[in-house]
């Protein structure tokens, strides 16, 4: 029989990828409903932004793209795992799928940050995002 | 009554590729796959190869895919079947002729995990190692394999990725690893682990269907990935 596999195990992988999978389900309900669903005058980019300039639902929007990230790549790399038998092919694509989802990350936070209601971003004298 | 069989045959010594032959022979209305197959190799072609040995379910020998199916030959009633019935190697072991299939490598992955006992403390003198009949019904369901590999080659996780311990394996390793007298899982973890051992399975249940004790292999991967997640965090 190869050898190949044979190395670290998987339990925190599978852990944190049924917690944020439970995580995930109400936090995209609330991302779904108040983003693309309620909005007083029907869904447009003041409405969005508006919302988006509040710190607290910032810091959802940061945690909900944080977790669906891991979450996603990581059910990306047990993809991997399955059918890239090579320990070398397995590495580089891991390291692709960290920096992937690190850059993602980056982008998203720098987005979410620097979205500012379009009162605040014309009285500061430049448009918002 | 008159039935056809249409049985795999391969050879390595003779042929590259595998053909299919056909025999259509006298059946009674009482025979199982293995009473066909025993007859076309008595009374039509003697060099037809497949393995048998109890003929009772119990040793696991026969396994066979019948019509597209994981079955024991000995238990398959021909009148069960309907048309020409296709019996084919267990799919994705090696093919040694016919419908044997190579299962050394499955045993191997066997004896990985450590299918035995193992206790560190030295048994009372007076008595056996006692165990409660809430504990004891613990490992039901997970003691009664007959290793027949029809779950294991039943497995698309393992189609792809024959490394993969399978769940013939890992349900032998919960029979041990759920019994409350087995303190043996400090050994087994470093296999069940890893990247060949219980993360491989994705709950497709082939296993589950594939099994002709009613077992179920999918539930005992379960509660070992429970069992690690409880060792390990």
């Amino acid at each position: 029989m190869s050898d190949r596999g044979i190395g670290s195990g998987g339990v925190l992988g599978w852990f944190f990828q049924r917690l944020t999978g439970i995580v995930l389900v109400p936090i995209l309900l609330i991302h779904l409903l108040t983003m693309h669903r309620y909005h007083e005058h029907g869904l447009a980019w003041e409405s969005v932004t508006r919302l988006m300039s509040n710190p607290y639902w910032k810091v959802l929007e940061i945690v909900f793209l944080t977790l669906a990230l891991y979450h996603g790549l990581n059910g990306l790399y047990a993809i991997f795992q399955d059918y890239v038998h090579h320990s070398g092919w397995r590495l580089l694509l891991f390291s692709l799928a960290c920096l992937a989802g690190l850059t993602l990350l980056a982008f998203g936070v720098v987005t979410v940050l620097s979205i500012q209601a379009p009162e605040l971003a014309g009285a500061a004298g430049r448009p918002g995002p | 009554m008159e039935r056809t069989f249409r049985i795999y045959r391969f050879n390595p010594e003779e042929a590259k590729e595998p053909h299919y032959d056909t025999f259509t022979i006298e059946v009674d209305q009482t025979w199982t796959v293995l009473d066909a197959l025993n007859a076309i190799k008595w009374h039509h072609d003697g060099t037809l190869a497949f393995r048998r040995s109890c003929r009772h379910g119990i040793c696991g020998s026969c396994a066979v895919m019948i019509n597209g199916k994981n079955e024991l030959a000995c238990e398959k009633l021909v009148a069960s079947l309907k048309g020409v019935i296709t019996i084919e190697p267990l799919k994705q072991f090696p093919v040694l002729r016919d419908l044997m299939v190579e299962q050394e490598e499955f045993f191997e992955k066997l004896r990985l995990v450590k299918p035995w006992l193992i206790n560190h403390t030295s048994p009372p003198t007076d008595k056996e190692r006692l165990q409660s009949p809430e504990d004891r019904r613990v490992i039901d369901g997970m003691w009664e394999c007959i290793l027949c590999g029809a779950c294991t080659s039943a497995c698309p996780a393992f189609w792809d990725n024959d490394s993969f311990l399978g769940p013939a394996a890992l349900l032998k390793a919960f029979r041990y690893v759920g019994d409350t007298r087995d303190e043996g899982l400090d050994e087994r973890v470093g296999i069940l682990d890893s990247k060949i051992g219980v993360w491989r399975c994705h709950t497709i249940f082939n296993c589950v269907e594939a099994c002709p004790k009613s077992l179920n292999p999918t539930d005992a991967i379960v509660k070992l990935r429970k069992r690690l997640v409880k060792e390990k965090l």
